[in-house]
């Protein structure tokens, strides 16, 4: 599935190479592109060997800079800007297109990131036309992704003007919110479901029906982390299947945004989800993990809250397990948390 | 203290200051900074999975994850020492 196309600037966007000192203007049928996709809730960004302020200025001329999210502007290769990219927006390889109008720089790409797929200017109509292009945006987190991301170009800005990561972090007003979903959740439980990779424990895709009936059964609950800062919303940034068994509660499925990683959402959201079933009576909490192959920042994240990973059995596979209440971590001490727990059951 | 560790430790920072938002030189990189987590070389997520791919290729290891725990990124020291033990008892491939 493409969720990002990255453009290049020079006789794709624009017809013409601003380092030569021509004054180009937009190509229509890119610029025609560039809107479609951001209304289909593509990601788009920029690989170009240019002159940064240079480009930068140019693009905000043309009024298209706000389209893009952490352009990669430099005179370095572009396999390199892809990666970059990758890694900023949480969009895997595999997930990644290029447009670019110089046949080498597409056989370059492809030589080092073969995951890549790439696409000449003049197939902007077969690209637009792919089906393994990324089309329903059902919720608000995926219709203001672009938002969303620059909202984290802001905070990488913003980061950089502090030696010290914890002053800054606490210069961010990062609010958590933990709470128990409700029917009217079940799009944006879906779309985690079906888009979390890296952060899904076992890797499984839940139905919406199978979702919607785990909120119906009883001692199962479906948990939320909505996390916000000063610099803008993710959203519904975590969800987890928590079933309370007399002393021992587990999880089902867990899934987060892997942007929210250094916001120290993770964190936040374990200790939700330990205090809500340590307030249930239980006094174990397991979470058990799947490695898929691409989901192993579930292991470095649920390693960093302190949890031991167990031995899989015959029976069962690998889980994280702490004792509740000892396991339970205070929140961040940059982070403004309110939870909604229920009402304290005896323990049992 | 042995050179094959501290050559380890130089390509460890190497590789992490490629993803790094603050370092950008091995020297700037302490030995008793942690490897990630605010406070850390690497600060964010997708970043420490991309190091641990390209020092895991770099030194022909697997690092199994029942091992990244909290304590293997406590410090660079500590986890440059990890990598080196696993690198010595990780044979080479034919």
């Amino acid at each position: 599935m493409i969720k990002c196309v990255v453009w290049d600037l020079d006789g794709t966007i624009w017809d013409g190479v601003l380092l030569e000192g021509d004054h180009p203007t937009l190509m229509r049928r890119a610029a025609e592109a560039l809107l479609e996709l951001d209304g289909r809730g593509v990601i788009q960004s920029v690989a170009s060997k240019n002159e940064l302020s240079h480009a930068v200025a140019w693009m905000r001329k043309l009024g298209i800079q706000d389209y893009f999210v952490f352009p990669q502007i430099h005179m370095g290769d572009k396999a390199t800007s892809i990666k970059r990219i990758s890694e900023k927006t949480g969009v895997r390889l595999v997930e990644i297109a290029l447009v670019d109008d110089d046949p080498l720089e597409l056989a370059m790409v492809t030589s080092v990131l073969p995951g890549v797929s790439v696409f000449s200017a003049e197939e902007i109509d077969r690209l637009l036309e792919s089906p393994s292009l990324v089309t329903a945006h059902r919720t608000s987190e995926s219709r203001d992704r672009r938002l969303m991301l620059q909202a984290e170009q802001r905070r990488d800005e913003a980061r950089t003007t502090f030696r010290d990561p914890v002053d800054f972090l606490h210069t961010c007003d990062i609010r958590f919110t933990g709470r128990p979903a409700d029917a009217g959740d079940v799009p944006r439980l879906v779309e985690m479901s079906e888009r979390v990779n890296r952060m899904n424990t076992t890797g499984q895709r839940w139905t919406e029906q199978e979702l919607a009936a785990w909120l119906e059964q009883p001692d199962c609950f479906t948990l939320l982390g909505v996390v916000e800062d000063k610099f803008g919303s993710y959203g519904i940034a975590a969800a987890a299947q928590l079933r309370i068994e007399p002393a021992i509660a587990s999880v089902s499925a867990m899934w987060m945004s892997c942007r929210v990683g250094r916001r120290g959402a993770p964190q936040s959201f374990l200790t939700y989800v330990g205090r809500f079933a340590h307030v249930m009576g239980s006094r174990r909490l397991e979470i058990p993990y799947r490695p898929t192959g691409t989901n192993r920042l579930v292991a470095i994240h649920l390693g960093q809250y302190g949890l031991i990973l167990s031995e899989r059995e015959s029976t069962r596979p690998a889980a994280y397990e702490y004792t509740l209440p000892d396991g339970i971590r205070p929140f961040p001490a940059w982070v403004n948390a309110t939870c909604v727990l229920p009402e304290e059951r005896r323990a049992q | 203290m042995c050179t094959v560790g501290l050559a380890v430790k130089r390509r460890v920072k190497l590789i992490l200051i490629r993803h790094a938002t603050m370092y950008h030189e091995p020297d700037d990189v302490g030995d008793d900074l942690p490897v990630f987590g605010p406070g850390g070389v690497i600060e964010d997520s997708l970043e420490i999975l991309e190091s641990l791919f390209e020092i895991e290729a770099a030194l022909g290891i697997a690092i199994p994850d029942e091992d990244l725990t909290e304590d293997l990124f406590r410090s660079v020291e500590r986890f440059s020492e990890y990598v080196a033990r696993l690198a010595d008892s990780t044979p080479d491939p034919q």
